[in-house]
């Protein structure tokens, strides 16, 4: 089952058309969900990681976005040279997981009319005419209201007639949270992406919501792509993880593995700067990320990194596979 | 903090002493009133009722003179670090601010004190015509450090000063701040929700929930021995990093339910509808008092009550 792939990502490069000039973000990512794994993509502030997951949905703007080069392919289709229509059916299959609870649930209306709106919308294929005569069918809007319960209550949220009628507002953020899963599941998508839904949370509901995460995931047999910069929270949930610095991905590998012995000089210092429960020395990085405008040539970690070499700032480094499922992008080890 | 028609007991009947010297952690979550008790300690809220002491001395209602004298004394760094440092001020403005309030020194004065400033907490002396806006999150969390240091303080109360941070930026921030106490002969009050943080910069650390302290001991004992339900569901939660972690971890614990609001909280335990581990005497008394289970440790649970009236 692992051997289906849902999304590949191939050689993304992104720029970014701005009044100072062009930020040439992302430089040439690459990456793989197979079919039922959950695969995480993280990195600090400014990487690159919520730009991929947008283009996968579909929802960068373009421009003052220009993507220069590179596969975006879900369901073995380039979603970069599929048309309108197509793309719209495509997108119907993934299932968006959006950041902060409170900005994403629009306070005046309740749960109910959020949720029966986006359940009509999906289900008239997104055609405008066929979605506003659904809203006023008596019959849909009831079949609606049906179909939303079930997705509340697939998330665990006791009561869920009831907390069709309340408002975002009267609701906690772990509540908030567990409506935007539901919603996310609506239409069956084959694949979840989450954009650090636990940011916000208390560590007690994250747990929870995380565990609930993966009992969806098991259940509805669902591809995910969750983009963290917690790099515990990406060791609970995430089968394979990514990271990513500076536009590109440094390091991937089986989450576990990878955080347990990290290649990439980049992911060492991530994982040093971390406390550890065992009480370990931990410290930063020295130095910044670096500027989009002006990014140094070649590694763009190398003014940051103490094993670099004189070929780092010369030439961007070549994928490096150190076993099935496992590559470094470092010259260190070419 | 009374709105109109709830109560909202944001802290309940706290008794703490923080020893000189000491680095002291409040952690909790969401409700658990910690903030409203570090801006207390701060004095920048006044308690509703309670006594407040530093150094032996009452502050609790301290005013006037008195209140300004306090300030030189307890400062406090806030969480976000873009929004506690005014945008429409230079950086060399907003840290002659405590110069000009408290002291009568002259510009020239003024300006070595920051330059001074600056270098104990690792900026270069040029960033002082500059606007909050063109800094970083680590650096902006680095001018409100030195500003809170600015009057030689003896008390620094924290709330989250790295939570807003990217982790690699984090650890120098909590590099730093090992350094000042020790530089400066510091104490601190702490307040986070991260554990691992806790773990490796607090000497001891009361665990609160919903406005009560429930479990209070030095930060080695309450990780290696964790006495309260709550605190042992809190440190199974930690998304931790490494292998090694998971195993130090208490067996793993999913909280069912929300965090209750903290409006009209019952006075029995706070932690009762939601711990896996209660009995029916919980919810049949007010909320029990502390029983020292260890030396220094001590904790507010019916399943450790030696004597149960």
């Amino acid at each position: 089952m692992k051997e289906n792939i849902i999304v590949k990502i191939e050689d993304l490069v992104v720029h970014f058309k701005t009044i100072d000039g062009v930020l040439k973000v992302l430089q040439g990512v690459n990456l793989v969900v197979h079919e039922g794994e959950v695969v995480g993509i993280v990195g600090e502030t400014g990487c690159g990681k919520t730009i991929t997951a947008k283009i996968l949905l579909g929802i960068l703007h373009i421009p003052p976005a220009i993507i220069k080069n590179g596969k975006v392919i879900f369901l073995s289709q380039d979603l970069l040279k599929t048309n309108q229509t197509d793309r719209e059916a495509l997108k119907q299959k993934i299932g968006y997981i959006p950041q902060d609870p409170t900005a994403s649930l629009n306070p005046v209306f309740s749960i109910g009319t959020l949720m029966v709106d986006m359940i009509l919308w999906k289900r008239s294929g997104q055609h405008l005419g066929d979605y506003l005569w659904k809203r006023r069918e008596t019959s849909q809007k009831k079949m609606a209201e049906t179909y939303a319960a079930e997705l509340l209550d697939k998330v665990h949220i006791a009561a869920p007639k009831s907390i069709l009628n309340k408002y975002p507002v009267e609701l906690s953020g772990g509540m908030r949270q567990r409506v935007l899963l539901a919603m996310a599941l609506i239409g069956s998508p084959s694949l979840l992406v989450a954009d650090e839904p636990t940011t916000a949370l208390d560590v007690t509901i994250q747990k929870s919501l995380l565990h609930l995460l993966q009992e969806k995931v098991k259940e509805e047999r669902l591809s995910g792509l969750y983009i963290t910069h917690n790099l515990g929270v990406a060791r609970a949930i995430c089968h394979r993880t990514y990271v990513m610095y500076a536009g590109s991905v440094v390091e991937n590998g089986v989450t576990s593995e990878m955080l347990d012995q990290p290649l990439h000089p980049y992911t060492k210092g991530l994982v040093n700067s971390i406390p550890k429960l065992t009480g370990e020395q931990f410290q930063g990085i020295d130095g910044q990320v670096p500027d989009y405008l002006n990014p140094p040539p070649g590694c763009r970690f190398h003014p940051r990194c103490d094993r670099r070499m004189e070929i780092c700032s010369r030439e961007f480094p070549e994928m490096t596979q150190v076993k099935e499922n496992r590559s470094v992008v470092c010259w260190l080890y070419h | 903090m009374v709105p109109e028609q709830a109560i909202v007991k944001a802290v309940n009947e706290i008794n703490i002493d923080v020893k000189a010297g000491e680095n002291f952690a409040f952690v909790g979550e969401s409700g658990s009133g910690k903030t409203t008790l570090g801006y207390m300690l701060a004095r920048i809220f006044e308690p509703t009722s309670g006594n407040l002491w530093l150094d032996g001395k009452e502050i609790t209602y301290a005013r006037g003179r008195e209140l300004r004298e306090l300030r030189q004394k307890v400062q406090m760094v806030f969480q976000d670090p873009g929004s506690s440092l005014n945008p429409r001020q230079t950086i060399e403005s907003i840290l002659s601010l405590p110069f000009k309030i408290y002291t009568s020194l002259t510009k020239a004065e003024m300006k070595k004190s920051i330059a001074r400033l600056l270098e104990s907490v690792n900026l270069p002396v040029e960033l002082m015509p500059r606007y909050p806006g063109a800094l970083s999150g680590g650096e902006k969390q680095r001018i409100s450090l030195a500003r809170a240091l600015a009057l030689n303080p003896k008390l620094l109360v924290m709330d989250e000063p790295t939570s807003a941070l990217d982790v690699s930026v984090q650890a120098k921030i909590l590099h730093l701040l090992v350094d000042l106490k020790r530089q400066f002969g510091l104490t601190y009050i702490f307040i986070t929700h991260d554990m691992s943080v806790v773990k490796n910069i607090s000497d001891r650390i009361a665990v609160t929930y919903l406005g009560r302290i429930i479990e209070l001991g030095m930060t080695r004992d309450v990780f290696e021995r964790p006495l309260h339900p709550y605190t042992k569901a809190l440190l199974s939660a930690i998304p931790v990093v490494k292998d090694e972690e998971k195993r130090i971890l208490p067996k793993e614990i999913i909280l069912q339910g929300e965090i209750p609001s903290p409006e009209n909280v019952p006075e029995i335990c706070p932690f009762f509808s939601r711990c896996q581990e209660r009995q029916k005497i919980c919810e049949e008394s007010s909320c029990p008092d502390f029983e020292e289970v260890e030396k220094g440790h001590l904790v507010r649970c019916y399943q450790y009550k030696t004597q149960i009236n």
